[in-house]
């Protein structure tokens, strides 16, 4: 490396680093395995299989926040997963627009409650997250059943297992972040 | 290093890929237009075209597993929608086309999403990605789900061998029996895995100078060939004869 | 090219440095070998040089890292990383790409290079290492050292002055680690300089310069490969030794029958979709011996050691143990199958968890004497109540076979345990190997390690390739 006359100026490091790239591809791709695997050692759809897939999207979830603790990470987290699906598994486009202020929206509720050190702010903002996907997702079943309204009731009732086990998901991810913090995994 | 050589003609055989930006742009516009579309007749158009799409990369015996489960839960659906109008009458439909038509939608997507899912190799979904030059912040965490989902299915197996072996069984009625445990069970070595493997991957892309303020450039992405324009000209003809069928067709308006 | 000079380092949350004064020099041109216990340093050395630290890993550091005359916390990591390449234990951990020429472009991508440029690069690298015929495979097929020479194209492609490897050789066997010593030094007469942390120490002979000894984070010796010559040294640092013999063509092979073990008769599998793996294929582990599973990847040793432990149900055959026919649910219950990653055998919150939940159901209330033993045996003692994530890899490995052998099965079948593991460790792993041997147990080892061989093997099974021809020692595949 010859010496510089001058001292080059420092590149301006980007926002986004890519180690907090990778853990948020890492954890999404996670949250996809676990649900097929579930899903199919569940023996398929059922209201077990529903709420299990679910409350490990939310404790997963929860662990990347606190893994990658930056402000827009939750954001990020649910545009990757939305792109994936959209692009990469004929996913619709039609719940990304729902999706995106929600994530910001709980973004700046983490932010407010003291960021993503607090293990609580992150729980009530994945919580708030959860509900909101949840309405969300019921809005775009209305909007494909909407010919006969009566059949709206299973997306529901799929929605509102799912929603139970993310409220589970959330008890489980308190309970496994102490357990990271034992391990030496996570500081927060 | 030696001099350059002239480029390997085994390289020249790497590009292209089963026209997966095609099929990419053929779910978007197509999830947008079936949500908007109520006839049966434009949608069971499209679902005949999607099922076609699915059937070049998917085998037949799959699709009708598939198509089945759907079809079984429309009708528990439907057993559901007929007990509410048991209660009341306020609730009863008339005509059975209000209950294709969400089938349908259905369908449409489920047969994308096989063309898509099962249609490419991972290397052929990363170079289609490359192509598409999207901002690293959107690029990074797609290309490493792509990369991470088969080393991820390989741990499992081997985590599942080590529960096999220690006398847990896995199968539905023990996830009845303690959803809880078997799911601990199965996925706290996963997580311990991907923040590993993440960590590792972390250290590689900054010591390969990701990240460093340089624009990537994209050697090798996807390039649009002839059969992606053949594939966008029959999905661009399928999509107006859907919009046909949704608003001009006579038979159209006898629904 | 390097000089580091009294350079301390203690990582974020720890209390004890990881390096402590420690002073290398390194010449251009030259190759040094770093060599130590676990957990003596050396991958923290090497992460001072290429700039993981102070860049990716805080905390504290004092002293200074010269590379090319240019101190490494004054420079950016991406600077850094054009002069310094690297090289890790487990390439595939690393790869980006999941294609091979794909891999070797990556690096030249995140630099922005013109495509036309890369083209070239990645044409030349790919024929330089051998890989051009593999240029569009995927890097999940790869033999581990077909990944190895990929990763070092690679690296070697941002064309760096210094190169780091931290234990290339933990997974090759000897024929790749031959050849990657062969390339290492034809890359040391074009002029590249080298610093190499292994535990392996055989392979380096004409190849290494210098030799850094560390013990605790601080240099316990340095000098000329002569350094390496005193035995009582290398056994007080733990390392492994300097000159191997290859006994595995002088290996007996394994017996045609036993009166205690496991004999497996007529065995047929394949995997779906693909040609048979084994057919009218026989074998016989018997009780009280250590045996070794050798052959080349894909010759189906890790299959074969799935089959044995019961983990396969659709193959055909005859499994006797001990005499007696042995379904594959009853062939579970009694072997035990040490994986390569120790990560995929622990689930749960503490050591003492791990091991109670390893025992079968009926028997955890009363698991508790046998735990007590093995952790003692395994110099697992007071880690108990530890998480096992918070353990070191040579802990984690002792954790899964204290795991495995809970249950005390007959038959206990280990997938290449020596990787990454220091003399010591190897030493250790082999005294346990035996003594299992002696109280009853049929053992098997899948492993290309020589030392190991050496230490504890009484005989070998060598596989071949499906359509390659087995030799006078290899493994019949079909039936007189």
């Amino acid at each position: 490396m010859p010496p510089s006359a001058t001292p080059k100026p420092v590149p301006r490091r980007p926002y986004w680093q890519p180690r907090e790239l990778i853990l948020v591809g890492a954890f999404a791709a996670l949250t996809k395995v676990a649900g097929v695997v579930i899903a199919l050692a569940g023996g398929g759809m059922n209201p077990m299989s529903l709420a299990l897939k679910n409350a490990t999207a939310t404790i997963l979830l929860v662990v990347l926040l606190l893994k990658a603790p930056k402000f827009g990470v939750l954001t990020l987290y649910v545009v990757s997963q939305s792109i994936f699906s959209l692009l990469l598994l004929g996913g619709s486009l039609m719940l990304l627009p729902g999706l995106l202020p929600a994530g910001i929206l709980c973004d700046q509720l983490i932010r407010g409650l003291g960021g993503y050190q607090r293990v609580w702010a992150v729980l009530v903002g994945v919580g708030v997250f959860d509900l909101l996907s949840k309405a969300i997702a019921l809005g775009f079943s209305f909007l494909a059943f909407r010919e006969d309204p009566r059949l709206f009731i299973m997306p529901a009732i799929f929605i509102g297992l799912g929603y139970l086990g993310s409220l589970l998901g959330l008890a489980g991810g308190l309970k496994f972040v102490k357990e990271l913090r034992h391990a030496g995994l996570i500081r927060a | 290093m030696p001099a350059s050589s002239a480029p390997s003609p085994v390289l020249a055989s790497l590009a292209g890929g089963r026209e997966v930006r095609a099929r990419m742009l053929i779910c978007l516009v197509t999830s947008l237009v079936v949500v908007w579309l109520k006839s049966p007749l434009a949608l069971g158009w499209l679902a005949a075209w999607a099922t076609a799409l699915a059937l070049s990369t998917t085998p037949l015996r799959l699709l009708a597993k598939v198509y089945a489960l759907a079809a079984a839960l429309f009708l528990l659906s439907l057993g559901c929608g007929w007990l509410q109008a048991q209660w009341s009458p306020a609730l009863r439909q008339s005509g059975w086309t209000v209950f294709l038509t969400p089938f349908l939608r259905v369908a449409v997507l489920l047969g994308l999403t096989l063309s898509v899912a099962l249609g490419a190799r991972p290397t052929e979904l990363l170079a289609a990605l490359k192509g598409l030059r999207l901002p690293l912040f959107i690029h990074l965490p797609l290309v490493v789900m792509i990369r991470l989902v088969p080393s991820l299915i390989s741990d499992l197996r081997q985590i599942a061998d080590s529960l096999r072996l220690k006398g847990v069984r896995l199968n539905p009625l023990s996830l009845l029996a303690s959803p809880l445990l078997t799911s601990r069970l199965l996925f706290a070595p996963l997580v311990f895995r991907v923040l590993r493997s993440a960590e590792e991957l972390a250290v590689a892309a900054e010591l390969k100078g990701l990240g460093q303020g340089a624009r990537p450039s994209a050697w090798r992405g996807a390039r649009a060939g002839w059969r992606d324009g053949l594939l966008l000209g029959l999905a661009l003809a399928v999509l107006v004869g859907s919009f046909w069928l949704e608003t001009g067709a006579p038979a159209a308006r006898a629904w | 090219m390097i000089r580091v000079h009294d350079l301390t380092y203690t990582y974020p949350f720890q209390e004890r440095p990881a390096l402590a004064g420690v002073n290398l020099t390194v010449e251009p041109g030259q190759v040094a070998l770093l060599a130590g216990a676990s957990g003596c340093g050396k991958s923290t050395l090497l992460r001072a040089v290429n700039g993981l630290i102070p860049h990716y890993h805080q905390g504290r550091r004092r002293g200074r890292v010269l590379i090319a005359g240019r101190e490494v916390g004054e420079l950016a990591l991406g600077d850094i990383s054009r002069v310094v390449g690297s090289l890790f234990q487990d390439p595939e951990q690393q790869f980006f790409a999941l294609g091979v020429a794909e891999e070797v472009a990556f690096g030249l991508e995140c630099r922005g290079l013109a495509p036309s440029l890369i083209e070239r690069r990645v044409t030349a690298c790919l024929e330089r290492f051998g890989l051009i015929h593999l240029a569009g495979a995927s890097v999940l097929e790869l033999s581990e050292g077909e990944k190895q020479r990929l990763a070092l194209a690679a690296a070697l492609a941002l064309e760096p002055r210094v190169l780091v490897l931290d234990e290339p050789t933990a997974n090759l066997d000897p024929e790749a680690v031959a050849d990657l010593a062969r390339t290492l030094g034809e890359l040391k007469r074009a002029g590249l300089t080298m610093l190499i942390a292994d535990h392996r120490l055989h392979w380096l002979e004409g190849l290494a310069d210098r030799v850094c000894l560390l013990r605790d984070g601080q240099v316990a010796a340095q000098g000329g490969l002569e350094v390496l010559a005193d035995d009582a040294l290398r056994r007080q640092l733990g390392l492994r030794a300097t000159r191997l013999e290859d006994r595995r063509d002088a290996l007996p092979g394994l017996p045609i029958s036993c009166a205690l073990g496991l004999e497996v008769r007529g065995l047929a599998f394949a995997h779906r979709r693909r040609p048979p793996l084994f057919e009218a294929f026989d074998l016989v582990l018997p009780r009280g011996q250590v045996m070794a599973l050798l052959g080349p990847n894909g010759s189906g040793k890790t299959t074969l050691a799935r089959l044995l432990a019961g983990l396969e149900t659709r193959r055909q055959g005859h499994f006797r143990l001990d005499q007696s026919p042995v379904a594959p649910n009853r062939l579970r219950e009694r072997a035990g199958l040490v994986f390569q990653n120790a990560d995929h055998h622990l689930h749960l919150s503490s050591l003492e968890r791990e091991l109670i939940f390893s025992l079968p159901r009926g028997l955890r209330a009363s698991g508790r004497g046998r735990m007590a033993e093995l952790v003692r045996r395994l110099r697992l003692d007071g880690l108990e109540q530890r998480h096992p994530q918070s353990l070191s890899g040579g802990q984690k490995q002792r954790l899964a076979i204290a795991a495995t052998l809970m249950k005390d099965p007959a038959l206990l079948i280990l997938d290449e345990p020596t990787s990454g593991l220091d003399g010591a460790g190897l030493r250790g792993l082999a005294e346990l190997l035996r003594q299992r041997a002696e109280e009853g147990a049929a053992v098997l080892v899948i492993t290309h390690d020589l030392e190991l061989i050496e230490a504890a093997c009484d005989g070998g099974l060598t596989l071949a390739r499906p359509g390659e021809a087995a030799g006078p020692t290899q493994a019949r595949r079909l039936s007189a």
